[in-house]
């Protein structure tokens, strides 16, 4: 475990080109096959995620945005561009420590399949942190756990939850290694509206009172609306951006980008 | 279509088609690897025997009064007898024959030349008539004289011989030399070789070389095209008398090929044992993995329903699927059984077993019983899966989420009860076993074994409850999955951490696949341990027993199946060293009530061999089959001198009492089965026909290299034919060792292959004999194991696929690739270690009752090879973790956005 940790610190450092932002594109772009069967993924995508912000991704089945963010995130790596997050400029490390960047500095939401069905609740939430054979903040954690709310069920296998639990669970996962983002993959695409409704609260609430930063890609107006920013992706490229949005005026900026 | 579905279907699941149909393979493989060994030894052993007896119409020969054929052990001809014959009307030609095992040249360089493949050295006569005896001289001149001898063409090519040079030869009267006047060949006037090295002297020359001078060992007649072959045979009947009999050529041939063929057929019944086991094993791994297989393709089943495909197609698909399997590992494994089968040969050239070697034979038999092993077991794997896959709702097959299931709760008491009550039967049928008095109920298992052998039910009792708690444990195994995992490997996965933890965790996500997978390795493993553990305690036993009773300093033996010339006991005693014991062996029949005996029977007790009786023999076999006689073997040993070396621990009776004509030793176990006390007598007759009422002089408990019976030198000598030693045991006097190894040196140097061992070697080698036994089953054992890593690596291969989406989740949250290899490893491990852990515990359970049930004499006490146990163990575990390299590696080579992307 000591020498995950060394590889992690020698990570390459060089600036973020857009200080103050807790992850960044720079002309990234991702191109899957060549010649006439070449698809552009992202196409020279210039993005900046601000720190204690909760942004969404919206655009179109297809438009790239989860590309875009497993590329941001590391799980996936660009043709060609940086991605930073921090002042780590991913491109230029390696998988393994990627993978550390991952553990110890991001966060993740998906759609499903968020929690491993062998743990607990509890152990769930712990999950970087075992993997990284740490302790961790353990006052922070206790405070992320006790928002979750889940309470007595901690101790529960996630098929013992409900739907919306467990996500709860997953929020709480991405919380417990206080990572530099968070991202999240629609993940709220699997629940009721109300159940959706309270996931996408507690995350803004991680966002206003413990100053986390989050990104969110979803198609769906209602939960982009509870972001303090949302981009629009077409094509791979960068169509449009929205600061404070509503359900209205999302719904008009994507009526304008069919258009 | 079906067929393309099928075809599609397997190559999109290379890997799981490989594994799945490796395993088969390798069933298929120990099934034909014992076929083909067995089939060639038989070939080999066939070729020797083959057409010895052609161009010959009838045999004369000493009739054997039990026992099974063997020419230097019967009665031979006495020369007036075949004047008698050649007078017969029709006889054209009689010729007396000679042929004595044992019979050893050393070449111009020195050594001693033995069979390439393991065949016999024999000494032949060679008598006047070519086709009589079989001999065609290839160059040089026939031998004959008391100095001249013949050899074969191969021995000839392969050896250093030159024709008109002097060799020495070893023969059953000691060593002689000889010059070498002729080469020739046996069997056909072009056959190469029959597997023999063949020494040829006229024929008294061979007479008195090889110990009859004025007998044959047998006569080989020929009758005149035009008289009636009936006819003939029934007048030469007329000049014998019980002791003598005329039997067909076609009669010798076979009775010759019965022998080989019996020694074969054991040995294969031995090897059909353990593939029968592998093929168990193997079928237990098939279905596992049909089972898993299937389960992942549900959706696809189901789609294929909602789109129109009726459940026969459904079911038609899977079974295809299973032939398709079944018929590559038929074919992989025919291929693989052949390897194995030339892996045995060398193993077995390797550890010098003397068991003839020879080509490879793949008998249409073989291939036959390979094409129904592959396929039936495949075939009858799929046919659950298959009914299941068919049976299921189009719609509720598009639903289901496979990953982690639970028995059913009605299933689980069904099974609960079903196991409970084979255990129960089990065991009791152990208990059963191990303290039931058999010994009046014995021959209602098998009339043939004489009625005091209480062994072989006991041990049908002890496997029936052996196989019944095997069965429970496999019924039961997935509801103690969970509880023994956390108690077995919990402590050890602490120690590994978090990874470790998932591990365990993932292994008793399924417990019934679990169990599936480690069944097949607790089986192997409890075999083997069982083997093992047995088998040490054998060998424990009997070299305890050996060494105890022996007080010899040292042991001159031979690996040849003719023995050691009794010459060499001779020889030794005139160095002055010490006192020298040779002990022999023989076959002899027992009638415990003479008294009885005699009433019913009115055999003359020895007749002379010229007297003209008939042999009308139906009448007395008839009488005879009723009659307690038992076939036991001997030892024939100097008995005065017995004590010098060897303590055969008298608990009954005195050796001073021992009347060397008349008395018998018998060993107490012996005694105690047959209820026979000192003074008791007892009718002894020898394969030579003799027959002699014997007197127990003494009982003895110890047992060494010697059989239950004793009895002297001096009488066998006189009334029985064979006469080499099996082993020569020398206490040497208080003299200077330099000077005994020199006399050793000496005697041992005339006489070619025999070895001379002090007391350190021979327990060595009579160790290294039971290692030879357990080397053997061990191979087999070993196709088991093998199969059960397959099924390992087979369900990870699977379960990882299940869990595609996870192992995506716990990359992307901070997974290293060497934390899920590990975590990949240490479930493999887990599952590994239950079934190993089981399989050597119920192996020790098993082990303690066969230890406690063979006779004391045999085992005495349990010996637990504890090395030998751990090193398997140790052995299981990585393998294990060579087997889950590559699914481990492909693990952490998947995509981590794509493997969420699959969820």
């Amino acid at each position: 475990m000591k020498k995950l940790v060394k590889d992690t610190e020698k990570r390459n450092d060089s600036p973020n080109p857009y200080a103050d932002s807790a992850a960044c594109a720079v002309s990234a772009s991702k191109i899957y096959g060549s010649g006439e069967t070449e698809v552009r993924a992202l196409d020279e995508i210039e993005v900046a995620f601000p720190k204690a912000q909760f942004t969404a991704i919206m655009g179109p089945s297809g438009s790239g945005k989860s590309t875009l963010m497993h590329c941001m995130a590391g799980l996936d790596t660009l043709t060609s561009g940086q991605v930073f997050i921090g002042d780590t400029d991913l491109t230029k490390l390696g998988e393994r420590a990627r993978t550390l960047m991952r553990r110890d500095h991001v966060g993740f939401i998906f759609q499903a399949y968020n929690l491993v069905p062998t743990l607990t609740a509890e152990e769930n939430i712990k999950l970087p942190l075992a993997l990284a054979g740490s302790q961790g903040d353990v006052d922070w954690i206790d405070e992320v756990i006790a928002t979750t709310g889940l309470g007595d069920r901690l101790k529960h296998r996630p098929n013992e939850l409900s739907g919306g639990q467990q996500q709860r669970v997953a929020v709480a996962r991405a919380l417990a290694s206080r990572p530099a983002i968070i991202f999240g993959d629609e993940p709220t695409g699997n629940l009721d509206t109300n159940t959706g409704a309270d996931l996408l609260s507690f995350m803004k609430t991680t966002v206003a009172e413990m100053g986390q930063t989050i990104v969110m890609v979803t198609h769906d107006p209602i939960s982009a609306s509870y972001a303090d920013r949302v981009v629009f992706l077409v094509d791979g490229k960068i169509e449009d951006r929205l600061n404070d949005p509503t359900h209205q005026t999302i719904q008009n900026a994507i009526a304008e980008l069919r258009t | 279509m079906v067929l393309y579905l099928t075809l599609r279907a397997l190559l999109e699941r290379k890997t799981k088609f490989f594994l799945t149909a490796g395993a088969v393979a390798i069933s298929v493989a120990s099934v034909v690897t014992s076929f083909v060994t067995v089939d060639s030894l038989r070939s080999v052993l066939g070729d020797l025997a083959v057409d010895v007896y052609k161009d010959r119409d009838f045999i004369v020969r000493g009739a054997l009064p039990f026992g099974e054929i063997g020419e230097e052990t019967a009665r031979s001809v006495p020369e007036q007898l075949l004047e008698s014959v050649r007078k017969v009307h029709g006889v054209e030609k009689a010729e007396g024959t000679f042929s004595v095992g044992g019979v050893i040249p050393t070449d111009g360089s020195g050594e001693s030349v033995t069979s390439q493949i393991g065949g016999p050295n024999v000494g032949l006569g060679w008598t006047v008539d070519e086709s009589l005896s079989q001999l065609y001289l290839t160059d040089g001149v026939r031998p004959s004289g008391i100095s001249e001898f013949a050899i074969d063409i191969i021995s000839f090519q392969e050896y250093d011989f030159m024709l008109g040079h002097e060799y020495k030869l070893v023969t059953p009267t000691g060593p002689r030399t000889f010059t070498l006047t002729g080469i020739m060949q046996f069997g056909y006037p072009d056959n190469a070789g029959v597997g023999s090295v063949i020494s040829v002297f006229d024929t008294s020359t061979a007479a008195e070389v090889l110990g009859y001078p004025g007998q044959f060992n047998q006569i080989s007649v020929r009758v005149k095209p035009n008289a009636d072959p009936d006819t003939v045979q029934n007048q030469i009947a007329q000049l014998l008398n019980d002791n003598f009999e005329v039997i067909t050529a076609e009669t010798a041939t076979e009775e010759y090929n019965d022998v080989f063929a019996g020694i074969a057929q054991l040995l294969q019944n031995y090897s059909l044992v353990f593939a029968f086991m592998v093929l168990v094993v193997s079928t237990f791994i098939v279905a596992n993995t049909f089972n898993i297989l299937l389960d992942q393709r549900m959706r696809g089943f189901s789609l294929l329903r909602c789109i129109g495909a009726s459940p026969r197609q459904i079911k038609k698909l899977v079974l295809v699927e299973a032939a398709v399997i079944g018929l590559s590992a038929v074919v992989v494994g025919v291929g693989l059984g052949m390897l194995g089968a030339l892996g045995l040969r060398s193993l077995f050239s390797a550890l010098d077993t003397s068991i003839p070697e020879g080509p490879l034979s793949l008998q249409p038999r073989t291939l036959f019983w390979a094409a129904c092993t592959g396929i039936a077991c495949t075939l009858i794997s799929s046919l659950i899966p298959a009914i299941r896959a068919s049976r299921m709702s189009p719609i509720a097959g598009l639903h289901s989420h496979h990953g982690d299931t639970t028995i059913k709760q009605h299933r689980k008491k069904k099974r609960m009860l079903l196991s409970t009550s084979l255990a129960v039967i089990g065991l009791s049928s152990t208990l059963f076993g191990l303290f039931f008095d058999f010994g009046p109920i014995a021959p209602l298992f098998d009339p043939d074994t004489d009625q005091f052998d209480t062994i072989t039910p006991q041990m049908a009792f002890l496997g029936v409850g052996a196989i019944l708690v095997v069965m429970a444990v496999t019924l039961l195994s997935p509801f103690v999955v969970r509880v023994l995992l956390s108690r077995l490997v919990h402590p050890i996965t602490e120690l590994l951490g978090f990874t470790g933890e998932l591990a365990r965790k993932n292994a008793v996500r399924n417990p019934q696949r679990t169990a599936a997978t480690a069944t097949p390795l607790t089986m192997g493993l409890a075999l083997i341990t069982l083997v093992a553990v047995v088998g040490d305690s054998l060998k424990v036993s009997f070299t305890e027993q050996t060494l105890g009773a022996v007080e010899a300093d040292f042991f001159v033996t031979t690996d040849l199946f003719s023995g050691i010339p009794e010459t060499l006991a001779d020889d030794l005693q005139a160095e002055n060293i010490g006192n020298v014991v040779a002990f022999g062996s023989d076959r002899i029949q027992i009638l415990q009530d003479p008294q009885i005996h005699k009433k019913i029977h009115k055999k003359g007790a020895d007749t002379q061999p010229a007297e003209p009786i008939g042999r009308s023999s139906a009448a007395d076999e008839d009488t005879a089959s009723s009659e307690p006689e038992i076939e036991v073997s001997v030892t024939v040993v100097d008995v005065s001198n017995l004590q010098a070396v060897a303590d055969i621990g008298i608990s009954a009776g005195d050796l001073d009492n021992f009347d060397p004509d008349s008395s018998i030793l018998v060993y107490d176990n012996a005694a105690g089965r047959l209820g026979m006390t000192v003074g008791d007598n007892i009718e002894v007759t020898f394969l030579t026909g003799d027959t002699q009422v014997m007197n127990v002089a003494a009982i003895y408990n110890h047992r060494a290299f010697w059989n239950e019976w004793i009895i002297d030198q001096s009488l066998h000598d006189r009334v029985a034919t064979k006469a080499s030693d099996d082993i020569i045991s020398v206490k040497v006097s208080d003299i200077d060792l330099a000077e005994v190894e020199t006399a050793f040196e000496d005697v041992l140097a005339l006489y070619p292959e025999t070895k001379l061992e002090d007391r350190q070697e021979f327990q060595e080698t009579t160790e290294s004999r039971f290692g030879l036994l357990t080397t053997f089953i061990y191979v087999f054992l070993c196709f088991s194991l093998l199969i059960a890593f397959m099924g390992i690596a087979n369900t990870l291969t699977s379960s990882i696929l299940e869990r595609t989406s996870e192992i995506g989740l716990l990359r992307a949250v901070g997974m290293a690739k060497e934390q899920l290899r590990k975590t990949i490893r240490w479930e493999a491990a887990s599952i590994a270690w239950y079934g190993a852990s089981m399989g050597v515990a119920l192996g020790l359970i098993f082990a303690m009752v066969a230890v406690l049930a063979i006779p004391d004499d045999l085992a005495s006490r349990l010996s637990i090879p504890i090395f030998q146990i751990t090193a398997i163990l140790v052995n299981t575990m990585v393998f294990t973790l060579v087997t889950v390299l590559i699914p481990s590696y492909r693990a952490s080579r998947m995509e981590v956005f794509r493997a969420i992307a699959d969820g």
